[in-house]
């Protein structure tokens, strides 16, 4: 009868680049938009604690940066819009 | 007027519009706080280049992701509930305040777009870590504005205001009304939400962070759901302080506009009493325990680091002696019994809270749990005692003369029929020419001043408290005292007068 106990996994190699593995914090794979939530052993939450991983802006996608910019000048507009309503309703009152 | 209405199966028509607006508060007020804690935490992290802060702040921003969907089905059952249990209110209520009811479902839809952003390119933008952060921050002010426009309609419903205002809704007034809106309750009203429901945000962060540091095992970790825990925590009680005093000033604008909800509140009348237990009076048992468990946090950190005070103790201690001091001058509302019982609760707390700290070997995360508990329970209890203080619609389908008094309903809205067909020129005149500013004087309020308990009680307490009108032992002199009230400034008709003096004389309870 074969050995059924599995065999250890030798541990995983510490990181070349520990920023690098921060960056794919909890994300396994690539799967940017279905995100696990991710649950970490405790030895892999200390090893996100150090770096602070900012990166240069170049290294950032433009197509994304480009979309939150342009959804942030539409939602401080749409603020500005809102604000300038209730100025207005707050002189012209709907009282004939 | 008798009609058919629709009935809800074991829970009925009040508790299924109870059961929605409950749940609504607990998600949709943790919402409004996380978005504030997260937006700390996140320029905290960037400001001391610390990650902790960031991770814990995106763990944050998903659970936010899962109960700000959920806060608003929410909001759409009860929406849905009130359009068919109170469908003439309800429709009422949607056509007067129609455009300000659209920017709001305008900002629900900023709000979830905004929110979906920040999560999901959070690992995308760190080269632009403050852009980042800005699209989060953003969610802060979305978030203001909304429950300004939705108090100005809850406002309305507790304190419709002004006559001229609502005599106006004869008139056809639809989508916006300024009087209505901006109602005597709406500023206190929305003060005491934003920093309630950032305190109750920070506090339950805090309790998270203290549950996830008990199943924790590595000091680092616990370190990091410990200074985590701190960070909302303290954000949480810089709120939790002030509502104390807002709250005071929003119980004084009850009490001349919404008498009969000060007055079901502050005696326990009503609703506001079920199953034997008065709600408000739990309520204020558990802020003060709050309160207690702060100092004890506060004053352990202060031995810890070898201070000699801490300030936010001493702002809990001000605070008390403040809210004392204008309870004694300018009425106290409270009995002594509650007064002792609060006082006697704040300083157990206190003492458990120190106690919890120095047990779990430095580590508050026992008392950020249990401050997350009471904070829940608090958000829970303040949201049913503010519904059930107010007066109910008995009838579902035309009792609801507090808000909208038969005359001054929308004759548009169920029949086909202009107001031209149904009020004749001059009555319509007559509703515009009212003077604006006035306060209106309903028929419910009315009755209240009828009865001699309600009279001594609104009356007397608004210059001195009713232990001194109890300790006054020459009962034979009420008239001369009523009379020297009166030339004091009390307003009094002689009819009102004459009841309050009868009561006294007999001696009978108030």
């Amino acid at each position: 009868m074969p050995d059924e106990q599995p065999e250890a996994k030798p541990p995983e190699p510490p990181p070349d680049d520990a920023k690098l593995a921060a960056y794919k914090d909890g994300v396994r794979g690539l799967n940017w938009f279905v995100t696990p939530v991710p649950i970490f052993k405790e030895e892999e939450l200390e090893a996100m604690f150090e770096p602070y991983p900012l990166a240069k802006p170049s290294e950032d996608q433009r197509w994304a940066i480009w979309t939150v910019w342009i959804w942030v000048g539409f939602t401080v507009f749409s603020i500005a819009f809102i604000l300038w309503l209730i100025v207005m309703g707050f002189y012209y009152g709907g009282h004939r | 007027m008798s009609a058919t209405t629709i009935d809800v199966p074991l829970l009925g028509a009040k508790w299924t519009i109870g059961f929605f607006g409950l749940f609504h508060t607990a998600v949709a007020s943790l919402s409004i706080g996380l978005a504030a804690i997260v937006t700390v935490l996140q320029i905290v992290g960037y400001r001391r280049r610390d990650r902790r802060y960031d991770m814990l702040a995106r763990r944050m921003q998903l659970l936010h992701v899962c109960i700000y969907n959920i806060g608003t089905i929410v909001a759409i059952g009860l929406i849905f509930s009130l359009s068919g249990l109170y469908p003439q209110f309800w429709s009422q209520l949607f056509v007067h305040f129609f455009w300000t009811l659209i920017v709001e479902e305008f900002i629900f839809f900023l709000l979830a777009a905004t929110l979906t952003l920040h999560y999901f390119f959070w690992q995308k933008m760190w080269g632009h870590k403050k852009l980042h952060i800005l699209l989060g921050a953003l969610l802060n002010p979305l978030f203001l504005l909304q429950f300004y426009l939705i108090n100005g309609i809850g406002g309305y419903m507790l304190t419709p205001g002004y006559e001229a205002g609502q005599a106006d809704v004869a008139g056809t007034i639809m989508g916006w009304d300024k009087l209505g809106f901006y109602n005597p309750s709406f500023l206190m009203l929305t003060a005491h939400r934003a920093f309630a429901n950032i305190a109750y945000g920070g506090f339950s962060v805090a309790a998270i962070c203290g549950a996830l540091h008990l199943v924790s095992r590595r000091e680092k970790v616990r370190q990091y759901y410990e200074d985590g825990g701190r960070c909302a925590f303290y954000t949480g009680f810089l709120c939790f302080i002030s509502l104390p005093i807002v709250g005071y000033f929003y119980a004084h604008v009850l009490k001349y506009d919404a008498n009969e909800a000060y007055v079901n509140l502050m005696w326990g009348q009503g609703d506001v009493v079920a199953l034997g237990i008065d709600w408000w009076w739990l309520k204020h048992v558990f802020v003060a325990a709050m309160f207690g468990l702060s100092l004890g946090y506060f004053r352990d950190s202060a031995k810890r680091q070898g201070a000699t005070f801490a300030l936010p103790a001493v702002l809990i201690w001000s605070l008390a002696t403040f809210y004392l001091m204008y309870y004694m001058a300018m009425g106290m509302i409270m009995t002594w019994s509650f007064f002792f019982w609060e006082l006697a609760i704040a300083l157990a707390s206190a003492w458990l809270g120190g106690h919890l700290v120095r047990y779990h070997q430095g580590s508050a995360r026992m008392l950020f749990i249990l401050m997350g508990i009471l904070s829940f329970l608090t958000v829970m209890l303040g949201g049913y005692v503010r519904e059930a203080a107010r007066p109910r619609f008995v009838n579902r389908f035309s009792h609801y003369d507090y808000v909208y008094p038969p005359e001054q309903r929308q004759p548009v809205l169920m029949v086909d029929k202009r107001p031209e067909d149904v009020f004749t020129p001059e009555e319509i005149a007559a509703a515009k020419a009212l003077p604006k500013g006035k306060l209106i004087l309903r028929s419910g309020a009315e009755q209240k001043f009828l009865d001699p308990v309600a009279l001594i009680r609104v009356n007397c307490s608004g210059c001195h408290t009713l232990e001194r009108v109890k300790n006054y032992k020459l009962t034979q002199h009420w008239s001369l005292i009523v009379s020297q009230m009166r030339a004091y400034g009390l307003k009094l008709t002689d009819d009102e007068a004459r009841q309050i003096v009868e009561h006294l004389e007999a001696a009978k309870p108030y």
